[in-house]
Formats: structure tokens, sequence, C-alpha cells
């Protein structure tokens, strides 16, 4: 499947918002990570609204396919994304986007990642290796991220560096600490992302 | 928005008028009839889902009003709604904000059941993600729909702007930098 941006491939064109309504637009990060590493959480400390459940179908769909009636049996994957939303000025609204970080999820991931600000990659330092998949992705699609480390049950300060080192990341890459559950703490790592991203892009300009 | 702007048209059917006072007897006397609508509340906005409980007081507010495009049994296979169809002549992000036009707002009435949903949904606009979850449809189904429904005039795509590449640009991160900021 190829997704983008809005614009219409062809058919009819985009029209101005109806009458008295002024266009918004949206931006989008995601938060991948492990199942269980708090990312729903996450998603959930600064989102306005309880966060909401969508699903991807991979069938025929997936691989560009037009028709599927001519395989009546077949087996379908389902994933659930879960996501919320954050108004930030009155005609600007953040999406968050978490998502499992596994191999066998990538058909979506493009999706995802196509126009997003950059990502937020969850870690839970008992099970770093759940990390590989999202950040070997990233960097292969040279999106912005940053590593985020779920305080569970308080990690001491001085393992950030340890984390970097087990996941292999480039020492521009920031790696945090964070308590999901908390909105102070999640708005920060957003900052950080997004401030990330910019210094990635300055940098993308200069070479 | 739940901002006011929109507001539902008036209520025609003259159907269920709410028993707010609780005189059940009386209710056809006093509420039925020609000019019922008059006790029709004016100024509910339309997407609100109260609203809907409000007309139906036997349906309990948490509960949507029975509709086939939001009971999705595993019965029907998803895609039988777009006729087969897995791709749209738009090319919409999960993240793409959609709204109702006038068009599908004047239209309602004689819209197809999904669209009718979508034209509902998205008199706040939302993304194709949010309807996609508020349906309980798989993204690539709400795809389609909604890029029908763009072509049809019903509804608006609102254009993401802002972008160089892939890739939102300057300008755009720093106002969203600020927004968190602001928060």
């Amino acid at each position: 499947m190829v997704f983008g941006g809005s614009n219409p491939r062809g058919g009819a064109p985009q029209q101005p918002p109806p009458s008295g309504r002024k266009a918004t637009t949206s931006a989008k990060i995601v938060v991948a990570g492990g199942f269980g590493v708090g990312k729903t959480t996450l998603v959930g400390s600064v989102s306005e609204i309880v966060p909401l459940t969508t699903e991807a179908v991979m069938t025929d769909a997936s691989i560009g396919h037009d028709d599927l009636s001519a395989t009546p049996n077949k087996t379908t994957t389902t994933v659930a994304m879960d996501f919320g939303r954050l108004s930030l000025d009155s005609d600007l609204i953040l999406y968050l986007f978490g998502t499992p970080g596994q191999h066998r999820f990538w058909f979506m991931w493009d999706d995802l990642v196509r126009g997003a600000i950059g990502a937020v990659v969850l870690v839970d330092t008992r099970r770093l290796a759940d990390a590989f998949a999202a950040i070997d992705f990233f960097d292969d699609r040279r999106l912005p991220y940053i590593v985020a480390i779920n305080r569970f049950e308080g990690v001491l300060h001085h393992r950030v560096n340890d984390v970097r080192e087990a996941l292999t990341i480039d020492q521009s890459v920031p790696v945090v600490t964070c308590d999901a559950r908390n909105r102070e703490s999640t708005k920060q790592i957003l900052i950080t992302l997004v401030e990330h991203a910019m210094r990635q892009q300055r940098t993308a300009v200069r070479v | 928005m739940a901002d006011g702007e929109f507001y539902e048209p008036a209520d025609h059917a003259g159907s269920d008028i709410p028993n707010r006072f609780d005189i059940s007897g009386y209710r056809n006397g006093l509420f039925g009839g020609p000019g019922a609508d008059l006790f029709g509340e004016p100024g509910l906005v339309a997407s609100d889902r109260a609203s809907s409980a409000w007309q139906r007081p036997a349906v309990p507010p948490h509960q949507p009003p029975p509709d086939p495009v939001t009971e999705t049994g595993s019965l029907v296979r998803p895609y039988t709604r777009t006729g087969g169809r897995t791709r749209s002549d738009y090319d919409l992000a999960i993240e793409a904000l959609v709204s109702t036009s006038d068009r599908g707002w004047e239209m309602e009435e004689a819209l197809l059941p999904e669209h009718r949903s979508i034209c509902e949904l998205c008199m706040d606009t939302r993304s194709v993600a949010e309807v996609a979850a508020h349906l309980r449809l798989p993204l690539g189904v709400v795809r389609v729909l909604i890029g029908d429904m763009a072509g049809m005039g019903l509804v608006v795509i609102h254009s993401s702007g802002m972008v160089v590449g892939d890739r939102p640009s300057m300008d755009f991160l720093e106002r969203v930098l600020s927004g968190l900021r602001r928060l």
C-alpha cells in the first residue's frame, strides 16, 4: 500500500474547509516499543482523549491486490494500534501513535513513519532486545528518534549509558529516562524528540 | 470541536420526543401531533453522541445508537463495505484530518449509512484514524470510504501542508515545539 500525505492522486481537488471553519493541521509522533512497556500509558498521560484503538488488517490489501473475493479463506493478521490526541493550538493537532515494535508489524510502519515528526522508542531495561527492531527501522528510514527508558522501579541514572551501549545507538540520539504515567515527564519526552528532530534537520541541511 | 458552530438540522421526524417530565400518560396528547417538533431542543451539536441518547431516552448514554456501520460483527467481511476495493483515489495519511463539508451536511438524509456515520463523526474535525476507531472499522476500509466521500464532495480533507519531502518543515516543527511547551 502506498500512503503518504493527504494529497489526492486523482479525482476531485481539495476544497477549502466548509464555511466558518478554518483548516487544521495535524502532526504525528510514533511511540514504539515492546508489548507491556507502557506505550499506551505514555500516550494516555498527555492525550486529551482516552486513547483509541484502531486496527489495520494485513491481508492482500497490504500487498496491493484490489480484490479480496478471490481469496475468501485467506487468513488475516490484525494489528491494534493505540493512539491519543493533543491539541497544540486552535488549528494544530498532534497525534501520538503507539505501535508494537516487532518485525512482523513492519507492513504498517511505513504508513506510520511517513510524515511523522519522529519516534519515541520506549524501553524496559529488563527487555532491551524488544527495542532492536524499532531502532533498526528508524535508523534505516532516517526518522529522528529518541530512546526513553521507562522507570518501572526506579532506574539508576548511570544505567542510561549502559543502555546506549547495549542498543549501539549513535551518540547524537538522546537517551532519557521517563515515567510513562506522568504527564509532565511525557511532555518533556516529546519536547526532547522535537528538538532532536530539529537538530537533525539542521545538520542534514549543512551536510 | 464542540464549540457550537455546527448545529443539528431541525428534527423533522417528529419521532421520539423525550419524556422529560415523567408524565408518560399524557405524552401523546401533549407532545404528539402537529407541531410536536416545537418541543425539540434546538442547538444540540449534531456530532455529540449524547444528543442521540437524549432523543432516545431508552438508550443508555454510553451506548451509541444502533447503527449497522458500528456493528462490525465478524460475519461481515470488512471490505464488503467498499465493494472489495482496498485502495482509494486519495492518498490518506492516518493522521489526515477530515471535516464534513457543507454539502455532506446538507445531504445527510440521502446518504448511505456508512457515509452518514462518517459525516456525523466529522462534524468535528477528526483524523482518519479516529474515524476508524469510532466506527470500529479497519483503517484500510475507512480510507476507501473517506476517499469516496472526498470525491463526492461530502467531506473535506485538510491539507497536511508544511511538509518538505516526507518530513515536516522546520517552521512546522517550531510550531509543534512551542505548542508542547505551552502545555
